[in-house]
């Protein structure tokens, strides 16, 4: 059945019925200048240029609505009205856990069979000017590998995502797509529901599996690097600088080794044996893996420098904030990474038990790391209450993920803030709770007349978010210097014309184009021969986007060190 | 293609520490974007487009391009005419202006119009929109728009209007409208008569306020293209000037151009603010020569083309109906300005006046009705002309016209090779229908009749130029008329005298439209032998009943100068 989009109520199908009106182009001819940025982007063939004239014409009669030529052309001179004309998108598949308690399966499913990944592939335009890829933080060539799924061409489909990816059976797992590469559809940029990239990428790797690494060149044969922090960055660099030919020793202070992937992020969501794929894949190759040795204690920048050509840091963000509060000291207060690595460790038994039955938890925070605490809460046995001081409009969390939370039982409240934890013989024992108001995303919030109410609870998680840790590494600069904007007083204009930037509907080309600044900095060595790439270098960040840097920096440091400047040097 | 911003400055393109920059990801692949190979292409930028690239002649050739590519370079063609209209406004203000009623003294009058007047037409017809690259009114709003005098800044003061789309369809129509208003302004104060300096004065300042005003409200140069007085005018009569505008001199280095700088705008200078795509522009209508776009394009491939006089008007490769009507009301306004030196049109006003009740103490003239009747009949003239002669030499044509109607399932198809989904067919049904070719012939013929228009204007302006612009030698020593004598000017015999007064300047005037005359009959001819010819009955009697039109044309406002005896 063919669903017709209107463009201007937010997605959501307005009718069935085929007789409503074709999407219409409309080109003011007076305005148009004729540089064909429209006709060259149209994915549909819709747009030429009158020979005579040299203006655009268009053929409403193909156009599905998708309004690239309106963000694309430079002038304002071409309209488009109507529906958008795309089906609906396939199913979300999630898992609904009925008795919670232990359980760890996967939440979000996937694409369960050919037929459901294809008739989604055949959503997507294959837009001659896919601004999917720049909302993809790792810029994953992605109309290539749908199509790779409408051929069901599996080999394919893989060539693609190893160009740009060592990780896809993760990014597709733990990404905020809204955020990224399905925000940046140009369905969503005009207002629909985008192509449901994540569920594609994520059905490739389901069906089959990603292959071991294998060294394609040798640009970066006799470096030697040493990167610190075995997470997503140090991971995706030391795979970049394998293929390349580089000897690569990897430095990890835990035990194992994924960073935030292996203690942090639950197995509901990303399956232990997807985190631990690419180190046996990296080992396999030849890379080094030194575990329980941590820079500032047991190494330092200095020797590291001495003994390898080169450094990459990626040691990650892994300070909790700790937030001032009276009481924060009592027994009961945890920090999110103490709680989710025992929760972790209780979940991953075979038989886990409920621990925390019938407790009842405070979590401070709705962001990603309080989801997780709060859900793993749930699942061993507790009450679980999370707290945010933002209003939930303006709260940068994932609405899915706040509803799969929500539909598991976490009670989330937005426009709250604990003043005080209550404590009883040392021991947490309450809550003092106040609401807040919040006028606007860019105002911070601030309390209400309203007074407080006390809250019963045996447990306190501080999950309001991460900072980079200070190793007194003085010689060092500053880190992080997160880049708040992009680079040059113009941002790139093949963004601009793109048309990712012009959307009325989503932000998300900002977004984009803030952390192309960041990919742009991760290639940029910090100082002679040390790179950094990852939550230590920008703040904390996201899975995908630590890996495209780590990529970037390897790739920096190789074309640093293999040229014949340096060389001679 | 590599990025603008890696070719951008050296400094960034090599770090603190002396290392090279890395190149980006390769993500914007050219493959993706199928660059059309389209059907007309070729001819398009084909016969008209300009051989002779100012910028790439020997000797003047680099000296011009160091001077066009650096950003002061407009202000600098500003600066001189700013200070010029702020001493008018000034000088009208605080100058003698009430106590001499003709400012034939006031630097202000005498500049604007024994002066600037004449100058501009000439600057027209010889070059095109000249006048815009150095015009005071949207230089001053754009200085205030872009928050510098002429910086690259990134934020412009503005709220970014766009130009509204039922507006955009007329084109310059609204700003020959603004003309036509502005001009009768002009005439019921007397302000170019030249009467009190202080409207003169008022005059432009209200140019300086509404360009201002535009400005603040739509993007870019809203005003300029579409609003202001002077635009149809200049654009249209321009279409004789020699100076093809900034355009691009590899067309394939444009079809594979990933950034579009030109239009959109770089580091190094504003995204074109008249709306233009030097890739594409095929006449010097509307470019305002302001140079960012060879500022902007990171293939150095933006020249200062020179066309042979008279290109823009036989071959544009895009006629525009509202430059045609535009011309045959431009044509009708000055051909009222002719009229009313002529006692008979004396008499009309006064009796529409005494009738209508239009009078305003020592102000009546002109009266709207006869004002804007006269130019409504001037325009007719030419208008109905080219209808009979349509009518009478025109092929009829008929045209397929294609009716669709959705019915049905069908199939969008997908690059992928695979159904989209079902949606609605269009069936079409095919009907023949004679066409008019009325629009076709007015179009091409109101073109050729744009030399013989330019030159009217001109020749209007001659007498005041002939007569009185020596009194500027003795203005400038005494701008305010507070009898000052700065440079020991102020009391020279010469600056009363007249270049010419009187026959001398009927013959000149005469001399003037003849040659305007003589250009559109070349032009006309060659119109019609490129245009015309294929689509009329007969070749022969096409150009022969064309050219006695335009003759008939010409000869009828030419021969109105001798009954009006070198009249201001
Ligand atoms: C609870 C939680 C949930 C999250 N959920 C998501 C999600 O769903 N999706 C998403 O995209 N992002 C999520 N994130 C963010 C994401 O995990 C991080 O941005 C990303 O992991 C950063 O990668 P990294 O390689 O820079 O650092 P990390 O993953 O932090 O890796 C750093 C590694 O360095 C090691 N290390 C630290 N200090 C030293 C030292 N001194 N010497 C040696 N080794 C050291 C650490 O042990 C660790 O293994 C989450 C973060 C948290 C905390
Ligand atoms: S993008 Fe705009 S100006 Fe360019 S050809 Fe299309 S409609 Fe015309
Ligand atoms: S809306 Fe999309 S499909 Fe329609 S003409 Fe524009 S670019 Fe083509
Ligand atoms: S996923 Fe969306 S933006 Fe990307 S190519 Fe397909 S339709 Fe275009
Ligand atoms: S940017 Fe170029 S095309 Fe546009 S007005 Fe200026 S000089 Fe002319």
């Amino acid at each position: 059945m063919t669903q017709v989009l209107d463009s201007k109520s937010k997605n959501g199908p307005l009718s069935n019925s085929l007789d409503s009106a074709h999407p219409s182009v409309r080109i003011i001819k007076e305005k148009c200048a004729g540089c064909q940025e429209c006709v060259t982007r149209c994915p549909v063939g819709a747009l030429d240029m009158d020979p005579h004239k040299w203006v655009a014409l268009a053929d409403s009669s193909i156009c599905v609505g998708c309004r690239q030529c309106e963000r694309t052309c430079p002038y304002g001179a071409i309209h488009v009205a109507g529906p958008m004309i795309v089906g609906p998108s396939g199913p979300l598949n999630l898992y609904h856990p009925k008795g919670l308690i232990g359980d760890v399966t996967e939440i979000r499913q996937g694409f369960t069979s050919w037929d459901e990944a294809i008739a989604e592939a055949n959503r997507c335009l294959d837009c001659p000017d896919p601004t999917c890829m720049l909302g993809c933080p790792a810029h994953n060539a992605i109309p290539d590998f749908i199509a790779a799924i409408r051929a069901k061409d599996l080999n394919a489909a893989h060539a693609v995502l190893e160009k740009t990816s060592m990780w896809p059976d993760a990014c597709s797992r733990v990404c905020d797509w809204k955020t990224q590469c399905e925000g940046s559809c140009t369905w969503s940029l005009a207002g629909g529901e985008p192509v449901a990239i994540g569920r594609l990428e994520r059905f490739i790797t389901d069906q089959m599996a990603v292959k071991d690494i294998e060294v394609t060149s040798d640009a970066a044969k006799g470096i030697t690097v040493a990167i610190v922090g075995a997470g997503p960055a140090g991971l995706s660099a030391a795979t970049q600088l394998v293929k390349a030919g580089a000897a690569v020793t990897i430095y990890e202070r835990d035990r194992n080794t994924g960073g935030v992937m292996s203690w942090g992020i639950p197995s509901y969501v990303l399956p232990d044996q997807i985190v631990d794929r690419p180190i046996e894949s990296l080992i396999k190759a030849g890379v080094t893996l030194k575990t329980g040795v941590a820079l500032g204690r047991d190494i330092h920048i200095e020797d590291l420098k001495k003994q390898y050509s080169a450094v990459i840091l990626t040691h990650g963000a892994s300070t909790p904030i700790k937030l001032p509060l009276p009481g924060v000291d009592l027994a009961g207060v945890e920090d999110a990474t103490y709680f989710l690595t025992n929760a972790k460790s209780e979940l991953a038994k075979e038989k886990p038990e409920a621990i925390y039955d019938g407790a009842n938890v405070v979590v401070l925070g709705a962001g990603n790391t309080a989801m997780d605490v709060a859900r793993s809460a749930r699942r061993l046995g507790a009450k679980v209450i999370a707290i945010d001081w933002m209003k939930e409009e303006f709260a940068k969390v994932r609405p899915d993920e706040i509803q799969e939370a929500r539909d598991e039982g976490v009670k989330v409240n937005f426009g709250n803030t604990v003043e005080s934890i209550v404590g009883q013989n040392g021991v947490v024992a309450g809550v003092v709770i106040r609401t807040t108001t919040q006028k606007s995303a860019s105002q911070l919030p601030r309390l209400t007349k309203e007074p407080g109410t006390t809250h019963h609870c045996d447990k306190v998680i501080l999950a309001m978010g991460y900072r980079v840790e200070d190793l007194g590494e003085a010689k060092l600069p500053k880190l992080p210097h997160p880049p708040q904007k992009p680079k040059g007083p113009i941002p790139d204009r093949r963004w601009i014309g793109s048309g990712i930037l012009n959307s009325p509907y989503t932000k998300v080309g900002n977004l984009a184009l803030a952390r192309e600044s960041m990919l742009e900095d991760a290639r940029l060595p910090i100082s002679d021969g040390i790179w950094a790439a990852g939550d230590v270098l920008v703040g904390p960040s996201t899975v995908v986007s630590a890996m495209a840097q780590g990529r970037e920096a390897a790739r920096a440091l190789i074309e640093a060190l293999s040229s014949p400047k340096s060389k001679k040097k | 293609m590599t990025s603008t911003l890696e070719n951008e400055s050296k400094e960034a393109n090599t770090l603190k520490n002396g290392q090279p920059r890395p190149v980006k990801v390769e993500l914007f692949s050219s493959e993706r974007r199928r660059p059309p190979k389209k059907a007309g292409m070729e001819q398009h930028f084909g016969p008209t487009d300009p051989k002779i690239d100012a910028l790439k002649l020997p000797v003047i050739g680099k000296p011009l391009t160091k001077l066009f590519k650096s950003r002061p370079f407009q202000f600098m063609m500003i600066l001189p005419n700013q200070a010029i209209f702020w001493i008018v406004i000034i000088g009208g203000i605080i100058g003698g202006s009430y106590a001499m009623p003709a400012g034939e003294n006031n630097f202000g009058t005498v500049i604007t119009w024994f002066i600037w007047f004449c100058l501009i037409f000439i600057m027209i017809v010889g070059v095109g929109r000249a006048w815009c690259m150095m015009c005071p009114f949207g230089g001053f709003a754009e200085w205030v728009q872009r928050h510098t005098f002429w910086k690259r800044t990134i934020k412009p003061i503005t709220a970014n209007w766009k130009w509204p789309e039922k507006m955009a369809k007329f084109g310059i129509l609204p700003a020959v409208g603004t003309f036509i208003f502005l001009t009768w302004i002009e005439e019921f104060f007397n302000i170019a008569g030249p009467g009190y300096p202080i409207f003169t004065s008022l005059m432009v300042l209200g140019i300086v306020a509404t360009a201002l005003t535009v400005m603040l409200l739509f993007e870019r140069r809203t005003f300029c293209r579409y609003l202001c007085p002077l635009t149809g005018l200049i654009g249209s009569a321009g279409a004789t000037g020699m100076v093809a505008g900034f355009r691009t001199r590899d067309r394939d280095k444009c079809l594979a151009c990933q950034t579009k700088d030109c239009m959109r705008g770089s580091e190094k200078g504003y995204g074109c603010p008249w709306f233009e795509w030097p890739g594409s522009a095929s006449s010097n209508l509307m470019c305002g020569l302001c140079t960012e776009c060879m500022k902007n394009c990171p293939e150095d491939n933006v020249g200062l083309f020179l066309q042979p006089p008279l290109t823009s008007v036989i071959k544009p490769d895009r006629r525009r109906t509202d430059v045609g009507i535009a011309v045959v009301a431009l044509l009708g306004l000055v051909v009222f300005q002719q009229f009313n030196a002529l006692s008979p049109y004396q008499s009309l006003d006064n009796w529409l006046n005494s009738h209508t009740g239009f009078q305003f103490g020592a102000y009546g003239y002109p009266n709207p009705i006869d004002y804007l009747g006269i130019i409504a009949l001037a325009a007719l003239v030419p208008l109905l002309l080219t209808g009979i002669i349509t009518l009478l030499v025109a092929k009829k044509t008929t045209t397929q016209v294609t009716e669709t109607k959705d019915s049905g399932p069908r199939v969008v198809p997908s690059s992928g090779g695979v159904a989209l989904l079902e949606a609605p067919v269009a069936q079409s049904t095919t009907k023949t229908v004679k066409t008019s070719q009325f629009k076709t012939w007015f179009v091409a013929l109101a073109y050729g009749i744009i030399p013989l228009m330019a030159s009217d204007y001109l020749a209007r302006q001659l007498p005041k130029f002939l007569s009185n612009s020596p009194r500027i030698i003795a203005a400038i020593s005494d701008p305010f008329d507070k009898g000052w004598n700065l440079f020991g000017t102020a009391k020279l015999h010469i600056a009363n005298q007249h270049i010419l007064l009187g026959n001398g300047v009927v013959v000149v005037q005469m001399v003037v439209v003849g040659i305007g005359l003589l250009a559109s009959l070349y032009a006309t001819n060659k119109i019609v032998k490129n245009e015309l010819v294929q689509v009329s009955k007969n070749a022969l009697a096409t150009r022969a009943i064309t050219l006695l039109y335009v003759l008939a044309l010409g000869v009828a406002v030419g021969g109105l100068y001798y009954p009006m005896h070198a009249a201001f």
